[in-house]
């Protein structure tokens, strides 16, 4: 049975776990003050690289390879760009991290700022996390007062790192990195073309690098207890650890953090289980397509893991769905999330989410058509792989997997007009419209 | 272009070379190969959001051969052309993909066809016969959202728009204004108004032309006439010095509209609202229809008798020759070269003198955003919208004359001066005038005072006008004229390039060109012009004036490259359907 390892979570509980004092009680600001005083920026991006610190936002990209794009011989200011637009469905460790050790962000990020000579951060907050605002406010604050944000800092010559926490306005969009950049630069936040991408012309057309905001606070530990440490977690591929969000059908839901390679069964039991048989397991976040329990369980998770079975581990956000959950509800609330959050730039996802969630309405509320299973497939394979952003993934793969897995569940509510799973409660009568 | 800066690449089986740095879609159209789209636009940056010209691209790997079929297409208007790719058009993939997004453009818009005047000229329409599948697999509610005039020129019907962003790029990086913003999200993603605006900027006009679809139409042209019944002529503005090129849109020898046509030395793809709107005199109710001689005051209640032309012209004629020497011509910058040529072949030009419309407001244009320099986001689209050095991408002349150049270098700077006017005048008032020939008919022209007390003092006065304005009151003889859509000729544009221009429609009752005037005048003079022709009289014109030396007549029609299917279509006088991809039938939504 693998144990959680606390270490961004080690004092989260705490009351003031998020102040200054707190942090440089349990040793903070020290492995960035070694690894910026004693490492050249090339051996720091190298340390990160045979680290195999993959990006814990979602996509898993080599941390590491992500800096070294960025040119090095530019006079164009380069930007450090923080995610923590976290708004996928059933993940929270972000805003967990934000709101309670919101220090070991502003220390990861002067490592990275150090390794890719940076001096002006920002942080991307979605907009419905005012504590977490608050808090890393305050805590940027903080770090000023103590010199480790402004300028020289650890008494380095020349070595200044600005910092601007940046409030989202809700919209989930924003999470996509380029999207988040032009939310920041004060546009629309939509997507933007790739190539050009961000290492080379990001935030207002300069060098960025963009994180996500946990990756970047694993790396003090990773700097200082050093590669092993964090290599002795996970697997060759997948090293170190990940705080999952798990949900659903669980008894304790919340955080865990654990290394990467658990199972869905570890997990599952660490949360307490649940008392009812269970039915479908998603891993990776919203967005990732649905697996089948009991097939699923010993799944891990890792970067492969899951893709190995058929999704992703994503953001490693697992919902946990017992037996009663009707499948057609289920994607049928997930379709009116991403209807509602498409920003619509692209002709696919524009009006591919709008059409399916009219679709699964109409389903749930007892009004399927024969042929609307096959209409439903048709939207997700004309939208995946057409958009600029993966945004039709994200709401493609659902329809995919749900009807995949549990097409019977979906042929039988459109014949007889009604839910057929165990005790599920429709959602429609109560979202109609 | 040296050989480093291209490269060549392989489209639909055809080799084919591209510059560096530029779009697939850029050089599939280059070579003639048309891919469909909507939100690109050659002068507007790449937005790549209409997924409309999804094709399938084989990069070149690393042995040099084509690396094996994408896993998915790629949009050509945001993919870079690199040597050795291999892009197919027409693949399953491509048109599986085209077929996808068209079905998608189409489940909210309006089957309004009939009634929407885009129709006929829709790319969605047309697209949808090409390449749409000819029926739709929706069964919901459409989306509803309003219609509303964003500005005096420009009404918006939200049911119709598919969220290209071409007329909000366009207030953006052409027109140097933010008017036009999206607002919303997703499905209910919509064109409106920014807070506070009214979208009345000299330009907006621009933004019916860029709308693929019939989201932005012009409220001028509202509900008047179907596209196809238009006939279309080329022609030059004549309402400032920059010379835009236009085509004339007329029906039943009735103007309806004025288009824009691509010139990219002189008005890009542009036109202004006043170019746009500015053909309303040619219909105007004072038109002069006949010509006319004016009696004087002793006659009671008669106030004029009708002449034909030949009797006008005979009369005209006797005028001048009986006052010799104290004959004088006034020509105005609305007249083309050749006729001010004919003028002045027929008339000494030290006895011509020139009036204009008064100079108005320069208006130059410049993008919302900065320059590259400092934004190296902006694409290098945005370059190719400036066509002025100091980055305007558009330019409204403060000379509000189509042809003051050709004037200058036909009749000679003296002949064009203020001091020759006076002295003209001066002469007039002091009676040492006997028969003055007055050129006017420029629209919204309102003669100075000077002018219309100098006549008074004239024996004969021979106007030539559009309207029945206040010189042909103050004349002795009216000979009615010709709008600048009724005639042939050349105008030569305040930066010195000699453009054609073409009759749409036939002068009105009695109303002859100016050159047909000169013509007619010449032979009762006994010095008949060498000819009647416009294309003769250039050709002479190039001949004896330096100024014009080596120019064609052919040159002087710059034809737009028909990339545009609807250009392509017009020009060869076919439907826009007529396409080689057309023929899977089905209907428009």
């Amino acid at each position: 049975m693998t144990e959680p390892v606390k270490v961004l979570t080690e004092f989260v509980h705490e009351d003031e776990s998020w102040t200054i004092d707190r942090y440089l009680r349990a040793g903070g600001y020290e492995a960035a003050r070694k690894a910026c005083t004693e490492m050249q920026p090339e051996e720091i991006i190298d340390f990160v690289k045979r680290s195999g610190l993959r990006g814990r936002g979602g996509a898993g990209f080599p941390t590491g390879l992500k800096w070294s794009f960025v040119p090095k011989d530019t006079d164009r200011p380069k930007f450090l760009a923080l995610n923590g637009d976290e708004s996928e469905p059933g993940t929270f460790k972000d805003r967990l991290v934000m709101e309670r050790w919101p220090h070991s962000i502003i220390e990861g990020a002067l490592i990275a700022c150090r390794a890719v000579g940076i001096s002006t951060v920002y942080l991307y907050i979605r907009g419905e996390m005012p504590l977490g605002y608050r808090r890393l406010v305050g805590a940027v604050k903080e770090a000023y007062d103590r010199g480790f944000l402004g300028k020289n800092i650890f008494g380095i010559d020349g070595f200044d790192v600005d910092m601007t926490i940046h409030r989202g306005a809700g919209a989930y969009i924003c999470g996509e990195e380029t999207g988040m950049l032009s939310s920041i630069e004060g546009g629309r936040g939509y997507p933007k073309l790739k190539p050009p991408f961000p290492a080379v012309s990001g935030l207002f057309g300069m060098p960025t690098v963009v994180n996500n905001v946990v990756t970047i606070a694993y790396l003090p530990y990773i700097f200082g207890r050093g590669i092993e440490w964090w290599r002795s977690f996970g697997t060759e591929k997948s090293p170190g650890l990940m705080p999952y969000s798990v949900s659903g059908h669980v008894e304790r839901r919340g955080v865990y953090e654990l290394p990467l390679g658990v199972t869905l069964r570890e997990l599952f039991e660490l949360a307490g289980g649940w008392s009812r048989p269970m039915k479908a397991v998603i891993p990776g976040g919203s967005s990732s397509k649905v697996l089948r329990l009991p097939d699923a369980w010993d799944v891990p998770m890792t970067f492969e893991g899951p893709m190995e079975a058929g999704s992703m581990l994503g953001s490693a956000a697992v919902v946990f769905m017992d037996e009663t959950v009707c499948m057609v509800d289920a994607l049928y609330n997930l379709l009116r999330f991403y209807e509602h959050e498409s920003c619509g730039q692209c002709t696919p996802c524009r009006e591919g989410t709008g059409w399916s969630v009219k679709i699964v309405r109409r389903i749930a509320q007892g009004k399927g058509r024969p042929g609307d299973i096959e209409t439903l497939l048709g939207i997700a394979d004309q939208a995946i792989g057409k958009t600029i952003c993966v945004f039709a993934e994200a709401f493609g793969w659902p329809i995919q997997s749900y009807v995949a897995l549990f097409r019977d569940e979906f042929e039988a509510y459109i014949r007889k007009g009604a839910h057929v799973a165990h005790g599920a409660q429709p959602q429609a009568a109560a979202h109609a419209g | 272009m040296a050989e480093a800066d291209k490269v060549k690449l392989t489209i639909d089986g055809v080799e084919v070379e591209a510059p560096r740095g530029s779009m697939v879609l850029e050089a599939a159209l280059d070579a003639g190969i048309f891919v469909p789209h909507y939100c690109f636009h050659r002068a507007l940056s790449v937005a790549g959001n209409c997924r409309m010209c999804m094709v399938e691209v084989w990069p070149r790997g690393r042995d040099g051969k084509p690396m094996g079929p994408p896993r998915k297409p790629s949009i050509a208007c945001a993919t870079e052309v690199a040597d050795g790719m291999v892009v197919k058009t027409k693949s399953a993939m491509a048109h599986e993909a085209r077929q996808g997004v068209l079905e998608f453009l189409l489940i909210n818009h309006p089957l309004d066809c009939p009634v929407c005047d885009q129709a006929g000229e829709c790319d969605l329409q047309d697209f949808s016969f090409q390449f749409g599948r000819g029926e739709s697999r929706f069964r919901e509610e459409k989306a509803i959202k309003g219609a509303k005039d964003f500005g005096p020129e420009v009404r918006f019907y939200g049911n119709r728009c598919i969220n290209c962003t071409r007329c909000v790029r366009f207030t953006q990086e052409i027109a140097g204004s933010s008017d036009l913003v999206q607002v919303h999200r997703g499905g209910r993603n919509v064109i409106d108004l920014a807070d506070g605006a009214v979208f009345d900027h000299p330009l907006s006009g621009n933004v019916v032309d860029l709308c693929p679809v019939g989201a932005l139409v012009s409220r001028d042209f509202l509900h008047k006439s179907r596209v196809w019944h238009l006939d279309r002529t080329d022609s030059v503005c004549p309402h400032c010095s920059t010379g835009c090129n236009i085509e004339v849109h007329t029906q039943d020898e009735v103007v309806q509209r004025i288009k824009p046509r691509h010139n990219p030395h002189v008005n890009g793809y542009w036109i202004c609202d006043r170019g746009r709107l500015g053909y309303h005199h040619v219909h105007a109710d004072d038109r002069l229809t006949a010509a006319r001689r004016n009696l004087g005051p002793e006659h009671e209640g008669e106030v004029s008798v009708r002449l034909s032309f030949q009797e006008a012209i005979a009369e005209a004629g006797a005028a001048i020759e009986r006052a010799g020497e104290r004959a004088y011509a006034i020509a105005n910058a609305w007249l083309t070269n050749e006729e001010l040529f004919a003028l002045q072949t027929l008339w000494p030009t030290d006895r011509i003198g020139l009036i204009a419309r008064p100079p108005g407001e320069e208006q130059r244009f410049y993008p919302k955003w900065g320059d590259a320099e400092r934004n190296p986001s902006l694409p290098r689209q945005h370059e190719r919208g400036k066509l002025y050095e100091d980055g305007a991408t558009f330019v409204i002349e403060a000379d509000r004359n189509p042809n003051r150049t050709g004037a200058l270098r036909i009749l000679g700077e003296q002949a064009c001066s203020e001091q020759r006017l006076d002295a003209i005048l001066s002469a007039a008032l002091a009676g040492e005038v006997e028969t003055l020939l007055v050129f006017s008919g420029m629209p919204d022209y309102h003669p100075p005072e000077v002018l219309t007390g100098a006549l008074a003092r004239v024996a004969n006065v021979i106007v030539v006008d559009l309207f029945d304005g206040p010189l042909a009151r103050a004349a002795s003889l009216v000979l009615p004229g010709a709008a600048v859509f009724e005639k042939r000729g050349t105008f030569t544009n305040g930066r010195g390039r000699t453009q054609r221009i073409d009759m749409a429609r036939p002068t009105p009752g009695q109303a002859r060109t100016e050159l047909e005037i000169l013509f007619a005048l010449g032979r009762a003079l006994g010095r008949p012009l060498p000819s009647g022709s416009p294309k003769r009289l250039f050709e002479l014109l190039v001949e004896q004036n330096e100024a014009f030396a080596g120019l064609r007549w052919a040159d002087t029609h710059h034809v737009a490259p028909a990339w545009s299917p609807h250009m392509a279509a017009a020009r060869k006088g076919l439907p826009v359907l007529a396409s080689p991809c057309a023929g899977k039938g089905g209907s428009s939504a």
